[in-house]
């Protein structure tokens, strides 16, 4: 009875230690998350030299020069009462 | 003494000049008082459309420079000397047109309508000379696009 008992006490003990140093440590985790963020960086969403090119396009597409000819020939209403 | 009779002469010459202003002013009254005020009313209206007019331009040749350094920042290799000189040259023009006074001109009233109309036509075809270099400037801006776009 008491070789039963040592041999269960035993292999609950191996099935422990194995338990235990297959667990990773808490250092190599960290060092692992932070050596995957230094292999992959985040890429910065930057404008493209087109992308620009692009919008300072549709900036002087919008700028238009108000014509003033109307105005000036609607004086002739006034012109014609002298 | 020589400065004392030079200044004399300057003070006369300007004095005279004034007085003989206010002696063609006066031999061009209008005696009605309805055609005087539409004078008034026209005489204004002409040199505030010029204003209004060249002042709009002004601001729209700002807009261009700024677009024209920003093409410049993003493409360095771009040439855009052309088109500098344009808006220079378009600045300058608008410049001189903002500085111009309308006056209508006329000897009596018969010829008020006559004097008016010319003094309009003459700031149509101004603004419209003037605009036209606007224009050029900004198709100079284009062009420099277009450029920057295929390098």
């Amino acid at each position: 009875m008491k070789k039963i008992t040592l041999l269960i006490f035993a292999l609950a003990l191996v099935a422990g230690l194995f338990y235990f140093f297959n667990q990773p440590k808490p250092d190599e985790t960290k060092t692992q998350s932070e050596s995957e963020e230094l292999i992959a960086p985040a890429v910065p969403p930057t404008v493209s030299e087109n992308d620009s090119l692009t919008t300072i396009d549709a900036e002087l597409s919008a700028t238009e020069l108000q014509d003033f000819d109307q105005e000036i020939q609607a004086l002739d209403e006034s012109i014609n009462q002298l | 003494m020589k400065k004392l009779l030079i200044g004399l002469s300057l003070f006369l010459l300007l004095t005279s000049r004034v007085l003989a202003v206010d002696a063609t002013r006066s031999d061009r009254q209008i005696r009605d008082e309805k055609k005087q005020q539409i004078l008034e009313h026209v005489n204004q209206q002409l040199n505030l459309i010029n204003d209004r007019a060249t002042k709009a331009m002004l601001k729209h040749l700002e807009r261009l420079q700024s677009l024209l350094i920003k093409i410049k920042t993003r493409v360095p290799a771009v040439d855009i000397t052309v088109a500098q000189k344009k808006i220079d040259e378009a600045k300058t023009a608008v410049e001189t047109q903002a500085a111009k006074e309308y006056v209508i001109e006329f000897s009596n009233e018969s010829g008020l309508r006559v004097g008016a109309s010319a003094a309009k036509t003459k700031l149509r075809a101004d603004i419209k000379a003037v605009r036209e270099k606007v224009r050029l400037a900004r198709q100079a801006v284009v062009d420099v696009l277009k450029a920057a776009k295929t390098l």
